[in-house]
C-alpha cells in the first residue's frame, strides 16, 4: 500500500514564497543603508543575484520533478551533498528567522524580558507547522497572507497623507552609498525562498507542474516588486529617518491613524511575528523534506529522474 | 505518529501559554501613568511636566472636565531620569505611546533637544505622529500644563486642536516627531508652532480668562530652537512650503 503524496497548487506555492519573503522584510532588523537610493539599489541588486543563483532550479522547474532526486539520479554523491547543503542552509535560515522574529516581537510588543520565552514558543510553532506537512503549510500560507496583505495595504493607505513634497526631495538624495555592499550582503543572507521552492516543487499537482517555471518567474518579479515597494514607501514616509529605523515597516505602522486605532504597529507586529514564525516552520519542513526525499528512498527518485 | 506529535505540541503550547504568557513584564492598565501631554524645559537639568490621564477621581464614568487629568512634574539630568521621577511620584509606570502633544520650552535655544527626542521615540515609544510645539523665548513650557482647559475629555486636547485648526487655516505649522527626527537626520530645519499665554474671553480654562494662543512659530535646526517668527512671517513661510 503506498502513502498518498500530498498535492499543492502552483498558486499556493506562490503565496507561501511571497509570504516568506515579506515576513523577512518585516522581522529582520535593518542595519545598513542610509538613503532611499542606496536601499533601493541594494534591493534590486540582491534580488537579481538571488534570481541568478536560483536559475538552475528555475530552469529545472519546467520539468516539474524533484531537483535533488534528479541530481541523485546523475550522481548519488553530488545529489546527496547538494541536498545536505540545502538542508543545512534552510535549517540555519529557519533558526535565524525564529530568533529574529522573537527579537522583533520582544522589542516591539513591549515584552523585553520575554525574548527566550517567545523564542521557545516560536520553535514549538515552527516544529508543529513543519510536522503538518506540505499541504497544510500551503493552505496556511494562503491564510496567513490575507491578514499580512490587509495590514500592509491598510498601513499604506493610512500613511499616504504623510507623503509630502519633502518626501520626494529626500528620495533624490544619493548619499555616499558607503553601506551599499553591506546592505546587499545583509539581504542575501536573509533569503532561502528559492530553496523552499525547490523543496515544494515535487508536491505541486501534476496538472500544474507545467506552470512551475512561470510560478518561479512570477515570484521573482513579485518578490522584487514587493521588497522595492516596502523600501520606497518606507523612505517616502520616514524620509531621512528611514536609515535609522530598525523596523521601518513598524515605524510607518506607528503613524497609521485609522478610524478604530490611533496606531497600527501593535497589530502589525502581531501579524508579522506570526508570519515570521510561519516562515521558520516552512524552512524547517523544507530542510527535513529535502533530506528525507534524498536519503530515505533514492531508487524511485533515480527512476523518476531517468 | 503525526497525531501524537500534534497532541504533544498542542499540550506544550497550552502549558506555556497558561504558565507564562502575559505574566512576564505585566502592568495593569490602572497602573500605567498614561501621559497625554508632556512639557519639557531645560535649565541645568530637564524639568518635565506631564499631564496624565486619570479616570476622574474614582468615578465609574469619564467626566469631560479637567478632573480627568493630573499633573506631575519631575527633574533629572536626562529626560529618562526626569520621567523616572514622574513615575516615582505618581506611583505608576510611565506609558507614552498615546502621548498627544510634546511642548518644548525654555532652554532648548542652548541645549540640543535631539537626544531627548530620540529617547522619546526609541525608548519611550512615543508615536512618530505625535505633534510637537514650542513656547516663546524665555517662556516655560510648563505654563501649558498649568492651564486647566475645560473643553475636551482631557485638557491636553485643547492645545492640540489649536494647532490642528491653525494648520488647517494655513496660519500655523503642524510638526510631528517624525518631521523633527527626519529633518534633523537630513540636516534640514523644521518650523514649530509656538504657543503663548494670553488673556482672552472667559470659561476656556478653570482660571477663567487665562488661555494659550498660537502666536507664530520658531525654527528648529540642529536640535536647537531659533528666534521666534511672528504670525505673518510664519504664514508666508508656510505658503512658500518651507
Amino acid at each position: 500500500m503506498t502513502e498518498k503524496t500530498p498535492r499543492i497548487s502552483a498558486s499556493q506555492l506562490f503565496c507561501v514564497l511571497l509570504l516568506s519573503r515579506l515576513s523577512a522584510e518585516a522581522v529582520y532588523p535593518r542595519t545598513a543603508s542610509q538613503t532611499a537610493f542606496e536601499a533601493a539599489a541594494a534591493v534590486v541588486i540582491s534580488e537579481l543575484i538571488r534570481f541568478l543563483a536560483a536559475l538552475p532550479i528555475i530552469a529545472y522547474s519546467s520539468r516539474g520533478t524533484d531537483v535533488f532526486g534528479a541530481l541523485c539520479g546523475k550522481s548519488k554523491i553530488l545529489g546527496r551533498a547538494c541536498a545536505a547543503a540545502a538542508a543545512a542552509l534552510l535549517t540555519a535560515a529557519s533558526a535565524w528567522t525564529l530568533f529574529a522574529m522573537s527579537r522583533f516581537a520582544a522589542d516591539n510588543m513591549l515584552a523585553e524580558n520575554a525574548l527566550w520565552l517567545i523564542f521557545a514558543l516560536a520553535v514549538i510553532f515552527a516544529v508543529y507547522a513543519a510536522a503538518r506537512g506540505a499541504e497544510a503549510l500551503a493552505r496556511s500560507g494562503v491564510l496567513f497572507l490575507v491578514p499580512a496583505a490587509v495590514i500592509a495595504v491598510t498601513v499604506m493607505i493610512a500613511d499616504a497623507p504623510h507623503i509630502t513634497r519633502k518626501s520626494f526631495e529626500s528620495l533624490r538624495e544619493l548619499g555616499s552609498n558607503s553601506r551599499l555592499l553591506s546592505d546587499i550582503l545583509e539581504r542575501l543572507t536573509r533569503g532561502g525562498e528559492y530553496l523552499i521552492f525547490a523543496a515544494m516543487m515535487p508536491y505541486v499537482s501534476r496538472k500544474q507542474s507545467g506552470t512551475l517555471r512561470n510560478t518561479a518567474s512570477a515570484f521573482a518579479a513579485a518578490s522584487a516588486a514587493a521588497a522595492l515597494a516596502v523600501c520606497l514607501f518606507g523612505c517616502l514616509v520616514l524620509r531621512e529617518l528611514y536609515g535609522r529605523c530598525e523596523y521601518p515597516m513598524l515605524a510607518i505602522a506607528s503613524i497609521a491613524d485609522i478610524l478604530l486605532f490611533k496606531r497600527l504597529d501593535g497589530a502589525a507586529a502581531a501579524v508579522w511575528a506570526l508570519c515570521g514564525a510561519f516562515r521558520g516552520g516552512v524552512m524547517l519542513w523544507a530542510a527535513g523534506d529535502v533530506l528525507v526525499r534524498v536519503f530515505k528512498s533514492p531508487e524511485p527518485r533515480e527512476k523518476e529522474a531517468a | 505518529m503525526k497525531n501524537a506529535l500534534e497532541i504533544i505540541a498542542a499540550v506544550l503550547i497550552l502549558l506555556i501559554c497558561a504558565g507564562f504568557g502575559g505574566c512576564t513584564d505585566r502592568t495593569e492598565l490602572g497602573n500605567r501613568a498614561i501621559i497625554q501631554a508632556l512639557a519639557v524645559d531645560h535649565t541645568d537639568c530637564y524639568r518635565v511636566s506631564a499631564l496624565m490621564f486619570s479616570s476622574g477621581g474614582g468615578s465609574d464614568r469619564i467626566d469631560a472636565s479637567q478632573d480627568n487629568v493630573i499633573k506631575v512634574t519631575g527633574e533629572g539630568r536626562t529626560i529618562s531620569e526626569a520621567l523616572n521621577e514622574v513615575s516615582l511620584i505618581d506611583g505608576k509606570r510611565v506609558y507614552m505611546s498615546e502621548t498627544k502633544l510634546l511642548i518644548l520650552g525654555g532652554g532648548f535655544e542652548r541645549e540640543s533637544a535631539l537626544d531627548m527626542l530620540e529617547t522619546l521615540y526609541y525608548d519611550m515609544r512615543c508615536s512618530l505622529g505625535m505633534p510637537v510645539c514650542c513656547v516663546g523665548r524665555g517662556d516655560r513650557a510648563e505654563f501649558v500644563t498649568d492651564l486647566k482647559f475645560t473643553e475636551g475629555i482631557t485638557s491636553a486636547e485643547k492645545p492640540l486642536s489649536l494647532i490642528e485648526n491653525g494648520h488647517r487655516m494655513g496660519v500655523s505649522p503642524k510638526t510631528t516627531l517624525l518631521d523633527l527626527l527626519a529633518d534633523s537626520a537630513g540636516g534640514k530645519a523644521s518650523l514649530l508652532p509656538m504657543l503663548k499665554e494670553a488673556k482672552n474671553g472667559r470659561g476656556m480654562t478653570a482660571d477663567d480668562d487665562r488661555t494659550a494662543v498660537l502666536c507664530g512659530s520658531r525654527v528648529f535646526e540642529n536640535g536647537l530652537l531659533g528666534a521666534p517668527i511672528n504670525e505673518k512671517e510664519t504664514a508666508s513661510l508656510m505658503r512658500r512650503g518651507k
